[in-house]
């Protein structure tokens, strides 16, 4: 097994957002700043990571039958642990992303890589693609959020950085700005790896 | 087949019974601390120095009190007093919800208002409005416009440069924000005006309670200093003849000389909260001169403006011969008594009240 292949696989050849599209919800939605989109993926990596590792491990326990409602609980307990953390340790993210970090839950990615990948690999192979995956995840997801935030405030993380001068572009932080923003962004990823030879 | 899926049953079943445990214990170590969080969010050090400048504590108010505002302003939250570090009050603090919606329904503010009733800040504690526009109701530049005005005014959003002290610009491509933000604070300061600031009817209707004989006499009768208790023969007969009555006494001035009377009723119709229980002073003349509220239960700040001044100063003077009714436009001739705006029932159950200490005056004492 080349560790190394199974992370790159999730980072860019099979990036959740720019290659596969899932969980597009959560991606247009929470992306009105980096911040944001940063402290989503983390969260969404967390909870990948967690069930990736549960459900690898169980995966000669759980019967095929009812592989589905075993993958939803174990998810649902991850997704419901990093909410309780998030809301004691995290108060101002845990108030910013509100009703997206339990609808991790029904982000398809987390399901779509127990199904895909867990539920047929071992134990150390699954959390390496949980990382590559939720990485290339979380990356694409601060950048789309930086992108909007730059546009639409006039600041990155925050940090004011184009001046008063600047007039930012409201509508980048409203919910058209996240389409167009994402439309552009998967279109020049597109460029790029075609022109590179496969 | 039957065994398969009982055997299904409980796999699942024991996975999801592990579940549950790992559940129970991460939120056994996290309960706690969100309480905490979630405490300090909302009424830590920060949140009172932004209420308050200098302040960095809150405390609680007095639970009557609460409970008295909750009961008559259903978008009040909750009130406390505000510290600075070495102990000392500088204000008040009001949370309440927006009274009218903004563009993603209402927002929670905690206003800070100083002992004489001054906008020291604001705190907005939770707001769902559009990132960039709405949410600028946040910015200082916005919250400026409102400090140091006063509790009694009540603000106005306009869209030209403000130019009466009572007027606020509203944010551009936000008016909607605006308005449901200086809704709450309004809503706030109107908490403040009527039940928390210095001298509000609440504590008035309080200190009338606590009045010396002596005082009570002169409020009611002229010149009273002192009661004097009736024939007990004549009260047990307005008793039998009047379910409403309470006591009948004489009043008499300090040098021992019979001034008037006063009669405490009940009100024939009921308030928006029960009976009150009033004193009516008569003089020998038969004209009223004073009357004062016993006991209420009506709403603090509406119900109970029946007991100021502009209100029953409308009955003194007047003959006692009189069975006064309440109108709601402007009263026109000397029987006719205008309702508090907002206390019809109030008003009326304290004229009731009223007539029934003249009747009884008619019936059993005018010679």
């Amino acid at each position: 097994m080349d560790y190394l292949k199974i992370f790159k696989n999730g980072l860019v050849d099979e990036n959740p957002t720019f290659a596969q599209l899932l969980g597009m919800c959560p991606t247009l939605a929470v992306t009105t700043s980096a911040i944001n989109g940063m402290g989503m993926g983390l969260a969404t990596t967390t909870v990948l990571i967690g069930s990736n590792l549960a459900i690898s491990l169980l995966r000669k326990v759980i019967p095929d039958k009812i592989r589905i409602p075993a993958f939803v609980v174990v998810i649902a307990t991850f997704v419901t642990i990093i909410d309780m953390f998030m809301h004691a340790y995290a108060f101002d993210l845990y108030k910013s992303l509100g009703l997206f970090i339990p609808l991790i839950v029904v982000n398809c990615l987390i399901l779509g890589r127990a199904e895909a990948y867990a539920s047929k690999n071992s134990i150390v192979p699954s959390i390496v693609d949980a990382v590559g995956m939720g990485l290339g995840f979380t990356i694409a997801l601060t950048v789309l959020g930086a992108i909007r935030e730059i546009l639409g405030a006039g600041s990155i993380f925050g940090f004011n950085m184009l001046g008063e001068a600047f007039k930012p572009v409201l509508v980048m932080i409203l919910p058209p700005g996240a389409f167009l923003a994402l439309g552009l962004l998967i279109g020049l990823v597109n460029v790029i790896s075609k022109k590179k030879p496969a | 087949m039957k065994n398969e899926i009982v055997r299904l049953g409980i796999i699942l079943f024991l996975i999801t019974a592990i579940a549950a445990g790992i559940l129970a214990v991460s939120n056994d170590i996290t309960a706690e601390i969100i309480v905490k969080t979630e405490e300090e969010a909302s009424s830590g050090p920060e949140v009172a120095g932004a209420v308050i400048p200098g302040a960095v504590k809150f405390e609680a108010l007095d639970a009557e009190i609460i409970s008295k505002i909750a009961a008559a302003n259903e978008k009040f939250v909750d009130a406390k007093i505000v510290l600075d570090s070495a102990g000392k009050q500088l204000g008040y603090a009001i949370r309440t919800l927006s009274v009218v919606p903004g563009y993603g329904g209402d927002m929670e503010l905690y206003v800070g208002l100083s002992m004489d009733g001054k906008l020291e800040g604001i705190k907005v504690l939770a707001l769902q409005e559009t990132p960039g526009l709405g949410t600028n109701v946040e910015k200082k530049s916005f919250q400026d416009q409102f400090v140091g005005k006063t509790s009694d005014m009540v603000l106005q959003v306009v869209k030209v440069p403000s130019s009466n002290e009572n007027e606020i610009n509203a944010l551009a491509g936000a008016t909607f924000s605006t308005l449901s933000f200086t809704s709450a604070v309004n809503n706030a300061m109107s908490i403040y005006e009527n039940f928390i600031k210095q001298g509000s009817d609440a504590s008035e209707i309080e200190a009338e309670k606590e009045l010396t004989e002596a005082e009570m006499a002169a409020l009611l009768v002229p010149n009273g200093f002192s009661f004097e208790a009736v024939d007990s023969a004549l009260l047990e007969t307005i008793k039998l003849t009047n379910e409403k009555f309470i006591n009948l006494q004489m009043v008499k001035d300090e040098a021992g000389n019979h001034v008037g009377y006063a009669i405490s009723t009940l009100s024939q119709s009921k308030g928006y909260n029960g009976d009150m229980e009033i004193t009516v002073g008569i003089d020998l003349s038969d004209l009223i001169t004073g009357i004062m509220v016993d006991k209420t239960n009506e709403t603090p700040g509406l119900g109970t403006k029946v007991g100021e001044k502009e209100f029953k100063g409308q009955f003194i003077g007047k003959e006692s011969s009189n069975q006064f009714k309440i109108v709601l436009n402007n009263a026109f001739s000397d029987e006719e008594i205008d309702t508090v705006a907002g206390a019809t029932m109030s008003s009326n159950s304290f004229t009731s009240a009223v007539n029934n200490a003249l009747s009884i005056y008619a019936e059993f004492i005018k010679k």
